[in-house]
């Protein structure tokens, strides 16, 4: 059976470098895919990821696992990293149209949609997490950039999140 | 202090200032219905990463990786980002394991050189010192004096090959107060930080051709310096 995230972490904090190995082959392709969507600079997202791994090995000693999924503290240290390294640049600012629109995709083949989770959202509301998970905006930021009262942005941000949790936990249902 | 579910949710989209940030983790160690909620916020935009494409990963980047963390061979705890914030902000502090000897007795000229410090209880002083030398010792750090406004070494500024700092100070910060780092460009001060201690490592880059500042701040720190920097540096 395989490890568990878990229990790779473990081995990490242990300096096991196949443990780090592992969890670089689990994790590298969806967190280089999180950092380019945040930085839209290869060079900058692949050193991004490189920062990432090594502050998850660094902190490894850390890690609790009661509070928090070993994945999710592995995203969450690249995505805040990523953050960091789009607010350090001079200008971290795209314009609104240069956020990427979700699309569904058909595999032709098989005549299957892939539904993405965001694609569950409503235009507003996947907008409102394209700019601020990938962006960085804060909600007073987002007010001002959308147009919408301060009190709409938070309400709306709350409304997707718990609508892609609910997705995610009938997906997982699902399976 | 009072934090609301859309702190929480602000703070899993890593949307807070450093202040901010300081109390959503305050509230966290104290109340476990909060950490829950923060927990499922930061699952589900995990999910959500995992739910996207996944990209090529770029040739050789695991054997850069490998590389990078035999050649740094240190501890380096991850943030003061927290990137996740499970426990109270800590200071970071390294602890090196198998460095060579050669490069601790060059670091330890760099480091004796030029850390004047104040009589503090000679462990303390001994920790503070094996620390910047462990700093110091890294492939690729850069190690300057930090001086005050007279000109005399108040502390040690250490640049890492991956752009932050490790830097201590000769002294706590007075009670009731905090350090705050600043980046300065053109004139123009930006946070890099708010620290409770006299030694800190930066979880942002310190660009090189800025210059690399130091105040006293009240806690939580302040939007703008208010006072004159006690330390400063130019950065490379």
């Amino acid at each position: 059976m395989d490890e568990t995230d878990e229990q790779l972490v473990a081995r990490m904090a242990a300096r096991d470098e196949d443990a780090l190995a592992e969890l670089h082959r689990r994790y590298a392709p969806y967190l280089h895919a999180l950092a380019r969507r945040v930085l839209r600079d290869p060079d900058q997202a692949d050193q991004c990821v490189q920062d990432a791994f090594v502050n998850a090995w660094n902190a490894s000693g850390r890690y609790d696992p009661k509070l928090a999924k070993a994945k999710t503290w592995l995203v969450t240290i690249a995505h805040r990293r990523a953050l960091n390294v789009l607010r350090d640049r001079p200008d971290s600012t795209l314009p609104l149209e240069d956020w990427d629109a979700p699309t569904t995709v058909r595999d032709r083949d098989e005549e299957v949609v892939v539904r993405r989770a965001v694609d569950t959202l409503d235009d507003d509301e996947r907008e409102l997490i394209e700019l601020a998970f990938y962006r960085g905006y804060s909600h007073q930021e987002l007010a001002v950039v959308t147009g919408r009262p301060l009190g709409t942005v938070k309400s709306k941000l709350r409304g997707a999140l718990t609508r892609l949790r609910t997705h995610f936990t009938e997906a997982s249902h699902d399976r | 202090m009072t934090v609301d579910h859309d702190q929480l949710v602000a703070y899993a989209l890593g949307l807070l200032d450093d202040r901010q940030a300081r109390d959503v983790e305050a509230l966290l160690q104290r109340d476990e219905r909060a950490r829950r909620t923060v927990a499922e916020l930061q699952d589900t935009l995990t999910d959500m990463v995992m739910d996207q494409d996944p990209v090529q990963v770029p040739a050789g980047d695991l054997d850069r990786l490998l590389d990078r963390v035999r050649a740094e061979q240190t501890t380096v705890p991850a943030v003061s980002e927290p990137e996740v914030r499970e426990a109270p902000p800590e200071r970071t502090s390294a602890r090196p394991r198998r460095l060579s000897w050669l490069p601790w007795v060059a670091a330890a000229a760099v480091v004796a050189g030029l850390l004047v410090l104040p009589a503090v209880p000679a462990w303390q002083e001994y920790l503070v010192q094996r620390e910047a030398r462990q700093y110091s010792a890294l492939p690729g750090a850069v190690t300057k004096p930090l001086l005050n406004a007279e000109g005399q070494s108040v502390g040690l500024f250490v640049r890492l090959a991956n752009g932050q700092a490790y830097v201590t100070l000769d002294r706590e910060p007075q009670s009731g107060r905090v350090y705050q780092a600043w980046q300065i460009v053109d004139g123009q001060p930006r946070s890099l930080g708010v620290f409770p201690d006299r030694t800190f490592l930066t979880d942002r880059v310190v660009p090189e051709g800025s210059t690399f500042a130091v105040t006293v701040e009240p806690p939580g720190g302040s939007d703008q310096p208010t006072s004159a920097p006690i330390a400063v540096t130019p950065v490379g």
